[in-house]
């Protein structure tokens, strides 16, 4: 488990979190959304062991990330959204990489790059940067590392490759393993991620399981106007006003992440009182 | 899984490095075989004292000089990769403990650039000799001269080298490089540049602090052995007194042996340890 207690971060200049506290358990997908210059890749970095926080705790595991030490490097792996890879053919560039992380898997490797169609036999410079790209997730999967930790994995990467990489990913979640990724192209983790936290200036704006948000919250169209005033968040379209309201019913609708962002955004604090239990209890009469 | 050393581990990660990099190295040493070549050449066809051919001290200065200009040029690139975020991501997390990356940046930047080069010199010094030879003895034999062929020499034995100069320069060479690899992984940009002027600044301040305390004490020298400060009568331009009774002042011999010590043995492990602890703790 990675666990985030009281975390102080700031750079020379910027504070970027102040006092954060944060679980990331195995056997999920997180999606970590936030605006540009939130913290998202300041987060996976602190974790990866990559920046010291000036205060707070850190754990992933029993392991202290900063100390950076061999077994750890094997269980965490990030994908940041601009990497190097050199210039070799990709045989070459698995028999010098993969040998460092014990738990590696060729038949895993050569499964997803299958899946991504991305041809084995090519050098990596030669590669656009969606292929190689592609080549890092297959990478990075075939590890086995248990926290697998991405940036913006999604950018450079067509429409056919968006939905493969959502069913790759799903298909290498196990009780073991835990992903993380950060975007701000949120329609990109939609059916993939089993839990979302926003983080805006710095602090956890939403944290909460995608279940749950179905079961609490209704995204739907419409044109009834009493709907749209008492919805958390409207958005015009032709099919009518898209909405983010209350889920009166308790039938589950098909959640919408982009609009669900914005009106986490636009209305945190109401849909916040939604998930509040106390707030559940009085609405429940008890 | 040993979290500190294992041969294994550190054996990829040489393998690794020398599979990224084996491209980059094998033009730097054409690169500088063909610098080495053409300053020999110029040596032999332009220098006024050509007949002499390439000399003892041609020969070593040409070594030492740029086994240290080269040497640090190299050393700088070394963990250059910590520059890039990208390529310092990549490196930071390669599952490989921080002595190993470090022992990997010794071995390349101090023990196999120093063979290398050594070999490289070897070849063009040898090539070069022998090519001389032919040229010169033509020239001589045209003008019913006698030639004596030069010879490749040991460069680190002389004769008539009482300060055994050769071991003071690899001595330094150590310090030089082992401070460009700390400056590579201090310093994220211009590390060459900021490492040089740092060496400069740390050569300044010894040089003053030197001057301060010639200053604040009783006129004169020390021995070169450091165990004897002769003094001198006046000024510090005037010539000292004979050697012996009152105008000297003996140190007991473990000053000597601690200071010298600690000048020719303690430098570049220190530089080591400092890398270490900065490769440990970089951020990106």
């Amino acid at each position: 488990m990675i666990r985030l207690h009281d975390l102080h971060f700031s750079y020379k200049k910027k504070q970027v979190f102040n006092g954060l506290y944060l679980d990331f358990s195995p056997g999920h997908i997180y999606g970590l959304l936030g605006k540009n210059g939130a913290g998202k890749s300041t987060l996976l970095r602190i974790i990866a062991g990559l920046l010291y926080p000036q205060n707070g705790k850190i754990t992933v595991d029993t392991n202290i990330p900063v100390q950076r030490l061999p077994s750890f490097l094997q269980d965490v792996f990030l994908l940041p959204e601009e990497f190097h890879l050199p210039d070799m053919p990709i045989r070459k560039f698995l028999k010098h990489h993969a040998p460092f992380y014990s738990r590696f898997s060729h038949e895993q490797f050569e499964k997803y790059c299958a899946d991504f169609d991305v041809p084995q036999g090519s050098t990596l410079q030669g590669m656009s940067y969606g292929q190689k790209k592609k080549v890092m997730i297959a990478f990075a999967l075939a590890t086995n590392a248990r926290y697998v930790l991405m940036d913006e994995p999604s950018n450079g990467l067509d429409i056919m490759s968006k939905s493969r990489f959502r069913k790759v990913l799903a298909e290498a979640l196990d009780e073991e393993r835990c992903m993380i990724i950060s975007t701000h192209q949120v329609k990109d983790l939609e059916n993939l991620i089993d839990r979302i936290t926003i983080i805006d200036e710095g602090k956890i704006l939403f944290d909460k399981d995608i279940e749950e948000i179905s079961k609490k919250l209704s995204f739907h169209v419409s044109f009834d106007e009493s709907e749209t005033r008492e919805a958390f968040y409207v958005e015009p379209s032709l099919r009518g006003n898209a909405m983010v309201s209350r889920n009166e019913s308790g039938e589950e609708s098909k959640l919408d992440l982009e609009l669900l962002y914005k009106a986490i955004m636009v209305n945190g604090d109401m849909i916040k009182d939604v998930f509040n239990p106390l707030n559940q209890l009085h609405e429940s009469g008890i | 899984m040993n979290q500190v050393f294992n041969f294994q581990r550190f054996a990829l990660l040489v393998s690794k490095h020398w599979v990224d990099n084996k491209k980059r190295y094998s033009l730097s040493i054409i690169a500088f075989i063909g610098l080495l070549f053409l300053w020999f050449v110029y040596q032999m066809l332009f220098e006024e004292k050509r007949y002499h051919n390439f000399g003892a001290d041609f020969q070593v200065r040409t070594y030492f000089i740029s086994l240290l200009l080269a040497g640090s040029i190299y050393a700088s690139q070394f963990f250059s990769e910590l520059g890039s975020r990208s390529r310092g991501i990549n490196y930071l997390l390669m599952p490989a403990s921080v002595l190993e990356k470090l022992l990997c940046g010794l071995l390349f930047g101090i023990v196999l650039y120093f063979v290398v080069f050594t070999l490289s010199f070897y070849f063009v010094n040898t090539t070069m000799n022998f090519l001389a030879n032919i040229f010169n003895a033509n020239n001589f034999e045209s003008l019913g001269l006698n030639y004596t062929p030069s010879k490749v020499i040991n460069v680190f034995v002389r004769d008539h080298d009482p300060l055994n100069e050769a071991s003071l320069f690899i001595r330094a060479f150590l310090v030089i490089q082992s401070a460009f690899l700390l400056g590579t992984v201090y310093f994220r940009r211009y590390s060459f540049l900021k490492t040089a002027i740092a060496l400069v600044l740390i050569y300044f301040f010894f040089l003053s602090g030197g001057a301060y305390f010639s200053e604040h004490i009783l006129s004169g020298r020390f021995s070169v052995d450091m165990q004897v400060y002769h003094l001198y009568t006046g000024g510090i331009d005037e010539i000292p007194l004979p050697p012996g009774g009152a105008n000297e002042v003996r140190l007991p011999v473990w000053h000597s042996t601690m200071y010298l010590s600690f000048f020719r043995y303690t430098v570049p492990p220190i530089l080591w340890c400092a890398t270490y602890f900065s490769l440990k703790e970089k951020e990106i």
